[in-house]
């Protein structure tokens, strides 16, 4: 018993110490940090000097229901902006605006202005991928123009402008037509010495009198700077090779007669094959894509198995076409944004070895051999059609 | 600061001088006896009783000669009993025997024989015996020139009439509960099992109380090792009453240091009756409804008579809903604390900003906040089960306005910890022998949580697990079936699998005979009759 005493003496002893000396140990209460939602980085006009502006929340005008405050009247995010050299410099300096400690865990978008993703990002990203607190997963853009300025659009379903990009970014797979990046992907492609990234443009737009924000095309990057921008076509040419297509729409004019019809993609899966062959290195891009007739208006006879082998056709051209027109466009700008190089690495790491320092004149000349197989596979809910034949 | 430790454990280790009352007369040894002389043998009792009101000393002639006493203790032996079953074939009735025997010298045999109408009666010569008896309701027959006294059970005092017991609720099953009367109690325990082998030893136990104890067990189902160490640890305790059967409980039981109870108990007898024919043993208290059930395994308090009676789908499911009810009780309040202090990438940004958003203008830290919340819920519950009904009502009116809503609206408690105490009190009635345990654990690990947040609460819980390893209860590890593994055993914890697929009982307690039942007893359909049906069809 005496000992059992002394024990519990000293266990209570050894806990107060502890929880004492410790301290709470990076305890912090929920209205002691500052939610930052996005960020975004510009360039400024001294060339040593950047700028980041962060958007703060402010949940005391997150109008809780019932208490009836708040929404709609008082912004609910605030955007802080801070100049300097370094970026957890600039980060640390936003406490003398910002009463709160900015905490970085729920940032979600990363917003990088044109003018600055020109010159090279590479060299502010780090505090990104280094600090603890900030996350992977932040989606990345491009903004035309100042990057601060996409941070307070008026027009947005989301209180918070940088949450709406988040899911606005997310939503852009319903088109294939813009690349989703996150930071992890842009680490991926700024650690490999050929991949390049293609990262989404974003920019403010006029709409019914209010400044709506929306994702207009992509830019392709070589290395950490920019060095080109791609057209709708060319994205989606590039999402098929890098197997990023979830569904979309492929626009055909019809087998026979005026119109159009639009095929949706469904499912679709791709491959990049390099061979080498008589000392030649060779690619092989494989593309498998299943469609559905979503709406069309040319007098098809749908019960014609001909009518469907004919829209297959159409539908494999298109996709054909969208690869072709990437493949040149990269081929052009010179930048490996397929991730070329990393297959040869992957498959012929000796020969690699020896190419990867001219891979910039390689690149260029590639041979790629594009096989697709596509099928249309229905035709939704009706066989016929409403337009008159 | 040590002296006052040390001061406090002496005090705990019992070791004050055991001093006695020097007016109490001393100890009645079994050298004591009656003498022969009627006048004498009273003037003997009458000196150990006292002049105490309730003692009736009753002084008739047997026939018409014969001198004769009767003792009782008003109110503890049946009136009615005693005038008709004693009295009057004494008095009148012994007549018709003088016709055949001569009164004068009838002797104590004759008597006990022809004319006590009476069921139980012993005889003895022992003052200590008959002082007991009399104390305990019987009523003392003295008979002049007899050495020997009669000592016939007229026991018969005030019960409360069997009723549905307050704690157990069940919606199918039994509704009877034991009552304080110790007999009434063995009997419904008896009509559950109607089997010689269910064995019930008496213990008389406290100094003043002269409480009557029941060990109850089945022979040859239960471990005599077991019933053996219960035996020693009830004779061990020499107190001077025993007046609930929670007296008993930390007397005997194994871990009086661990906030963990290792003596189960239950207010319905076909608990009891269950836990029986598992192996167990069941301590009965006079004076108390509530019965002991040892050993008792931690997993009991999450299983219910119910579970039994329902069919087993539901009542597995209702299983699983206590453990997670368990764990929302005891971790959720830490885990709120830990969450929105430490780890706030942790949760959904959505929520993170209503919390946020709840939590702006709260002048308190958030584990200060839940500990507000969880005094003020542990006022509230005692203070509901405390006072008398009416009262109660305004209780909860009065917690539900002052800590529901006024609170939140002004602004002192964040609206999600309001909440998530609801959560944790309603969670924590989920499993009734549990909650005082409950309780403890919350605040337990809330203070780990918020000193360490998710780290603090595991280390919290490694904690609690090591401890609940240590325990034994009565020689049976207190986590199995879990702790050592008997995967059989896995059949009733969380899961309860169908009553035919049990056929062992839990290893740990019924080892001494496994077997409970035949094996293949899924119901089937009689082979003949399958024959029938095949051919028809």
């Amino acid at each position: 018993m005496n000992t059992l005493l002394r024990y519990a003496a000293l266990t209570a002893a050894i806990f107060l110490i502890l929880s004492a000396s410790a301290g709470c140990w990076s305890r912090r209460e929920l209205n002691d940090i500052s939610i930052v939602a996005g960020t975004a980085l510009d360039k400024t006009n001294d060339p040593d000097i950047f700028r980041i502006t962060a958007q703060i929340i402010r949940p005391a005008n997150i109008g809780t229901p019932g208490r009836g405050s708040g929404r709609g009247q008082e912004k609910v995010f605030l955007n802080v902006s801070e100049t300097g050299t370094e970026t957890f410099e600039i980060i640390r300096k936003m406490a003398r605006k910002v009463s709160r400690r900015l905490y970085w865990s729920h940032n979600e978008a990363l917003i990088i202005g044109e003018a600055l993703a020109r010159e090279g990002v590479r060299k502010h990203l780090d505090f990104f991928y280094r600090d603890n607190e900030t996350r992977l997963n932040v989606m990345v853009f491009v903004a035309r123009g100042e990057a601060a300025n996409t941070l307070s659009p008026s027009a947005q379903l989301e209180s918070i402008p940088a949450y709406d990009l988040y899911r606005l970014s997310k939503i852009q797979a319903v088109n294939s037509l813009s690349p989703n990046v996150d930071l992890r992907d842009f680490l991926q492609t700024l650690l490999s010495k050929t991949t390049s990234a293609v990262l989404p443009v974003i920019e403010l737009i006029e709409q019914e009198g209010e400044t709506g924000l929306a994702i207009t095309g992509a830019v392709a990057f070589k290395g950490d700077k920019i060095i080109g921008e791609l057209t709708p076509d060319e994205i989606r040419g590039y999402l098929w090779i890098t197997n990023k297509v979830q569904s979309g729409i492929i626009l055909i004019d019809c087998p026979a007669g005026e119109g159009a019809a639009s095929l949706e993609i469904i499912r679709s899966s791709a491959s990049i094959t390099p061979e080498i062959k008589d000392g030649i290195l060779q690619f092989t891009v494989k593309v498998r894509e299943e469609g559905l007739l979503g709406s069309q208006n040319c007098p098809l006879d749908l019960t014609e198995p001909e009518t469907w082998s004919a829209l297959e056709k159409k539908q494999r051209d298109a996709i054909y076409k969208e690869i072709s027109l990437a493949l040149k466009k990269a081929q052009e700008l010179n930048t490996d944004i397929f991730g070329f190089g990393n297959k040869v690495y992957r498959r012929y790491p000796s020969v690699w070895k020896n190419i990867e320092q001219d891979w910039d004149s390689i690149f260029p000349g590639l041979e790629v051999t594009i096989e697709i197989q596509s099928r249309l596979r229905r035709s939704g809910e009706i066989t016929r059609t409403i337009v008159p034949e | 600061m040590l002296n006052y430790l040390l001061k406090i454990g002496s005090l705990l280790r019992g070791k004050q001088k055991n001093f006695r009352s020097s007016e109490n007369p001393p100890p009645l040894t079994g050298k004591d006896i009656l003498g022969p002389g009627l006048q004498h043998n009273l003037e003997l009792l009458r000196g150990l009783l006292g002049d105490n009101p309730d003692f009736i000393f009753r002084e008739f002639l047997i026939g018409n000669s014969l001198h004769a006493a009767l003792i009782f203790l008003d109110g503890m032996a049946d009136k009615t009993t005693v005038n008709e079953s004693i009295l009057q074939p004494l008095m009148y009735d012994s007549r018709l025997v003088a016709s055949r025997h001569s009164t004068a010298n009838a002797d104590i045999e004759t008597l006990d024989k022809t004319l006590l109408a009476v069921g139980e009666v012993i005889k003895s010569s022992h003052l200590s015996e008959i002082v007991r008896g009399c104390l305990s309701g019987k009523t003392i027959l003295l008979i002049d020139g007899c050495s020997q006294a009669v000592i016939v059970n007229t026991q018969g005092w005030e019960t409360r009439s069997i009723t549905e017991p307050m704690t157990e609720a069940v919606v199918r099953g039994p509704r009877e509960g034991f009552t304080e009367n110790l007999r009434s109690n063995t009997t419904m325990l008896r009509r559950k099992i109607k089997n010689p082998a269910l064995t019930l030893e008496t213990v008389t136990l406290g100094r003043e109380s002269r409480t009557d104890l029941c060990i109850a067990y089945i022979k040859g189902v239960a471990n005599p090792k077991l019933i053996r160490e219960i035996r020693y640890r009830l004779q061990r305790i020499d107190t001077d009453a025993i007046l609930e059967s929670g007296y008993i409980e930390q007397f005997i039981e194994d871990n009086p240091y661990s906030p963990f109870s290792s003596v189960g108990n239950s207010e319905k007898p076909d608990v009891v009756a269950a836990k029986i024919l598992e192996g167990r043993a069941a301590i009965f208290t006079d004076g108390s409804p509530f019965v002991l059930t040892v050993p008792m395994l931690f997993i009991e308090g999450f299983q219910s008579s119910e579970d039994y009676y329902s069919r087993p789908f539901y009542a597995s499911i209702v299983r699983l809903l206590r453990f997670l009810a368990f764990f929302i009780s005891t971790l959720s309040p830490a885990l709120y604390v830990a969450l929105s202090t430490f780890h706030q990438e942790l949760i959904p940004t959505a929520l993170l900003l209503t919390m946020a958003s709840a939590r702006e203008g709260v002048p308190f830290p958030a584990v200060v906040e839940a500990l507000i919340m969880g005094v003020i819920f542990e006022i509230l519950r005692e203070a509901g089960v405390r006072l008398p009904r009416p009262v109660g009502q305004a209780i909860s009116i009065v917690g539900a306005l002052v800590i529901g809503d006024a609170a939140v609206s002004a602004g002192l408690i964040g609206a999600p910890m309001v909440i998530v105490v609801a959560l944790t009190a309603i969670a924590s009635f989920v499993i009734p022998s549990h909650t005082d345990i409950q309780s403890i654990l919350r605040f337990l690990i809330l203070i780990f949580a918020s000193v360490l947040g998710i780290f603090g609460i595991s280390i919290a819980i490694l904690l609690i697990m090591i401890h609940l390893c240590s325990l034994r209860s009565f020689g049976a590890p207190y986590l199995s079936p879990l702790s050592p593994l008997s995967p059989g055993d896995l059949k009733d914890t969380f899961i309860r699998a169908p009553l035919w697929a049990m056929s062992l009982r839990p290893r740990t307690i019924g080892w001494k005979s496994p077997r409970r039942q035949k094996y293949l007893l899924r119901p089937r359909t009689p082979p003949d009759l399958e024959k029938e049906r095949d051919s028809t069809s």
